[in-house]
């Protein structure tokens, strides 16, 4: 009868339970494994062997089939070399099994058998507790990420005589967790709002981007400031939930990054491509369709700095993720569902030679035009906010100026985002005021008055489309719960009306 | 049609051979008919010329490229078409044959305005001014499709719903500038897109000459708004000089590199150019077809926008007049007009998005606003 062990694998952000059969058959020596591995899987053998021998236990020599089953689901990834070493050597008798409760093995082996840690984790250990399996062994260095499943015991360990010795009941396990590294999960990088100086009128932008989850465009020359200000929107932004720290945690895991760090990742993600980054590095993709940059950026923020100089093709990829919230990559044995909800962040420079409005440009109005179209309609409309970053003149800063601090800031935007927890509370999908539908629009947006009255006026001058004016009524929504406002008032519109700055600079440029 | 293309396609053969044929024959199906002693004894014909023009006996070219003028839309112009301005045929080099998408209307003689790709806000402004002035007065404007200067006076003067008409250097199914892809069709619907050259010509230095001359030779009044040293604008000077046209250039300060070859127009003559009205074509048969409306002239950002209009009557608030007081003296960035009033950025913009859309201030391109009166 073979021997079965059990362990996991990936698929997307989710594990599923492998069942690892080992069976030894009177025959020329050899290791076959069987069950859809790749690369990663099939070179185990030479480990296992190499790890075996190490640890002075006899490699059979005899025909070895491994079967990891089920069979016709394609499988990735070093982990599974644990598990193997231990079905062999429950199969040749080396390892007799005290401890008879069912076990989940992760871990890769080192030639001189010690276990090396893995990336996926998380997502494997949620997918045992899951399959009813009660106990799990984990190498050492991945106790902490592993820990972060509740309702199932947790076993590290650090090399493969260790977990024999455990199993056989040789050894009485001590939980030695390494606590050092949690420190290093909270690092805050010294960075604040009060070293912007002078542009409190665009904080206040972005700070309502970052409260009702707008997408933001900030325009502006170079070394305006405008990737110094996006260093710093994390700081401002809400804390994340329990379950969204773990949906973080799990793609950080399944995309191998989670590593050094272990442990649950609390801070909103931050990330930023280079704008030569491929379409598949920012959807996800690749050989076994690994999550890209937006779902990294997952309930945190993508920034593309000078996003005009990003592909067209790649650019557009955004669009369908961006409305779903999600990203499907589609391969032609499997598809992968990463979650994509992220806050985009764009910045870019006002036209080719980047001093639009200054005596240094001279770029005629229809290269302006030319240069802003590279980013296309259907992505400008997804950038509730779009600002143009003005450089300061210093002289006209008095010294002690200080701005507001980042921890004022996000305390206004929790408040922020609070009311619209409650607003959206039985609506699923919809967390904030950026997400709303026009039915939603229509039920939440009530205007005063006087802010109608405004808002028309602005309607005519600039000769808006129904579709923009939605817009400013969803960023006038967000304005107005920042002072908990119930009703839109005409100051909260006045402030939408100012938030899209190219709209307005369109009707101003000499082109047809 | 095919004999003029047939001529005008010659080797060899320049317009002002061309014109001293037509002289002697009338038609260019008589030169295409008539024997190699008669065309001899046409003044200025040598005998290799005549040669060649007699060897050149095949209309198969002409009939091919009028067959793709048919089919790309085009039109032609021959020089006794009465559509082809007088004025226009003072120039010795004017094109026997011209080609041409939209409408030429008649007395199409109008007012150049030329200038650098690369120009200033002011040149801008000095171009969208005039353009907007000539379109009210129902003057063609006459410039060259180029970059910059000529692509806002051509885009002003639709803007305004007039006439203008574009000369090229290339063919006429070639985009050159591409981002003036979008005005080359508008300004064939509303004007008029003309070339010397057949379909498919590539723009080369050498053609933009020729059009230079075009475009003089149709304007009876030229406006160079800016021009640097080597600027092209200062051939289509020069032609005009030539042609006897009234050359107009604005000032400008005299360390401005961009404007070292207009100041030099000045010291040669030029006319110093302060104000439209200077445009004028006194003997212009059509009078003014559209009427001029008010606008201020300083604001070329907002020039398509009617301010006075939203103007309400309303008494400001304390922190409004505040901020109106500042801007009166001059324009100011939001970050000055918080140093100087002592009210935060957040309350400033609430206040002047209001004050905007009252139309009592304007956010220029470089950040500052200003007032409107």
């Amino acid at each position: 009868m073979a021997s079965i062990v059990n362990s996991f694998a990936i698929s997307g952000v989710e594990a599923y339970l492998v069942d690892v059969e080992v069976k030894t058959i009177t025959g020329q020596p050899l290791i076959a494994i069987v069950g859809l591995g790749d690369t990663a899987i099939k070179e185990a053998r030479e480990r296992v062997e190499a790890a075996i021998n190490d640890s002075k236990y006899k490699f059979p020599q005899k025909k070895v089939v491994i079967n990891l089953a089920p069979s016709d689901l394609k499988k990735s990834g070093s982990h599974f070399d644990l598990a193997i070493a231990i079905g062999i050597l429950i199969e040749t008798g080396q390892l007799v099994r005290v401890k008879k409760e069912k076990f989940g093995i992760i871990g890769e082996l080192s030639l001189n058998s010690r276990l090396r840690a893995c990336s996926g984790i998380l997502p494997m250990v949620i997918a045992a507790r899951n399959a009813g399996v009660k106990n799990i062994i984990v190498p050492l260095d991945n106790i902490q990420e592993a820990s972060l499943v509740t309702g199932i015991q947790v076993f590290g360990f650090d090399a493969l005589k260790d977990v024999v010795d455990f199993l056989e009941d040789k050894k009485v396990y001590q939980s030695n967790k390494k606590n050092s590294i949690a420190a290093a999960q909270d690092d805050i990088d010294g960075i604040d709002f009060c070293d912007v100086q002078g542009q409190d009128g665009l904080i206040e932008y972005i700070v309502v981007a970052a409260a009702g989850g707008h997408n933001l465009l900030m325009i502006g020359s170079p070394g305006c400031g405008k990737s110094m200000i996006a260093k710093r929107i994390p700081t401002i932004l809400p804390s994340m939930t329990e379950a969204e720290a773990l949906e973080v945690t799990k793609i950080y895991s399944v995309a191998g990054i989670l590593k050094e760090k272990s442990g649950l990742i609390k801070k909103r993600p931050f990330r930023s491509p280079h704008h030569n980054a491929s379409t598949n590095s920012l959807i996800g993709g690749g050989k076994d369709a690994t999550p890209g940059e937006i779902s990294l950026a997952h309930n945190g923020v993508l920034f593309l700095d000078e996003i005009a100089e990003f592909g067209k093709n790649t650019l557009e990829s955004l669009r369908q993720p961006m409305e779903d919230q999600r990203v499907t990559i589609s391969r032609v044995k499997y598809t992968n569902t990463y979650p994509a909800s992220f806050m985009l962040v764009a910045a870019m420079n006002p036209c080719s030679c980047g001093y639009y409005g200054t005596e240094r440009c001279k770029c005629t109005d229809y290269e302006v035009m030319k240069y802003r179209q590279k980013i296309s309609g259907p992505i400008m409309d997804r950038m509730d906010i779009q600002k143009y970053v003005r450089p300061v003149d210093f002289i006209d800063l008095s010294n002690d100026y200080r701005g507001a601090t980042s921890e004022s800031l996000r305390q206004r935007v929790e408040a922020a985002r609070k009311i619209q927890q409650q607003r959206f509370a039985k609506m699923k999908g919809i967390n904030c005021n950026a997400q709303m539908g026009n039915q939603l629009i229509k039920e939440h947006c009530i205007l005063e008055d006087d802010g109608k009255k405004l808002l028309m006026m602005a309607y005519e001058r600039y000769q808006y489309s129904a579709r923009a004016y939605h817009k400013y009524l969803k960023v006038a929504r967000t304005f107005a719960d920042m002072d908990g406002s119930v009703k839109i008032r005409k100051k909260d519109v006045a402030l939408a009306i100012m938030a899209r700055d190219l709209e307005k600079d369109r009707a101003g440029l000499t082109v047809l | 049609m095919e004999y003029w293309i047939w001529l005008t396609e010659l080797k060899g053969i320049g317009p002002i051979t061309q014109k001293k044929l037509l002289d002697y024959f009338k038609t260019p199906a008589r030169i295409y008919a008539a024997a190699e002693e008669e065309l001899r004894s046409v003044p200025g014909i040598g005998s290799s010329l005549a040669q060649s023009v007699c060897q050149a006996h095949s209309l198969d070219g002409a009939f091919s490229v009028m067959d793709e003028l048919a089919k790309k839309k085009m039109k032609v112009l021959v020089y006794d078409d009465p559509l082809y301005p007088e004025l226009a045929k003072a120039w010795p080099e004017a094109p026997i044959v011209l080609y041409y998408r939209g409408t030429i209307r008649n007395n199409s003689i109008g007012v150049g305005i030329v200038g650098s790709r690369r120009c200033s806000l002011y040149g801008k402004q000095v171009a969208v001014e005039a353009a907007d002035y000539l379109a009210h007065q129902g003057i063609p404007v006459i410039s060259g499709l180029a970059k910059g200067i000529d692509g806002y006076a051509h885009t002003a003067c639709l803007k305004a719903g007039g006439y203008t008409m574009a000369f090229l250097g290339n063919g006429l199914d070639v985009f050159y500038p591409k981002e003036h892809r979008e005005l080359q069709a508008a300004i064939s619907e509303n004007g008029a897109v003309i070339s010397k050259y057949l379909p498919g010509t590539t723009p080369r230095p050498e053609n933009f000459l020729q059009r230079n001359g075009l475009i003089s030779s149709w304007s009876q009044k030229l406006l160079v708004v800016e021009a640097g040293r080597n600027s092209g604008a200062l051939s289509t000077a020069s032609f005009a000089k030539a042609l006897n046209r009234v050359i107009l250039a604005p000032p400008h300060e005299i360390y401005c590199v961009s404007g070292q070859g207009t100041n030099q127009l000045l010291k040669n003559g030029a006319l110093l150019y302060l104000k439209p009205e200077q445009l004028d074509l006194q003997d212009l048969m059509e009078k003014p077809v559209l009427t001029r409306t008010n606008k201020t002239s300083g604001q070329v950002a907002n020039a398509t926008v009617n301010h006075s209009q939203n103007q309400t009557e309303r008494k400001l608030t304390p922190d409004e007049s505040k901020v109106h007081a500042l801007l009166n003296n001059s324009e100011k960035t939001i970050q000055q007009l918080e140093v100087l009033t002592g009210i935060n950025q957040v309350l400033l913009i609430e206040q002047l998005a209001i004050m905007e859309l009252e139309g009592l201030v304007a956010l220029s391109s470089n950040g500052s606003y200003c007032l409107i009166n």
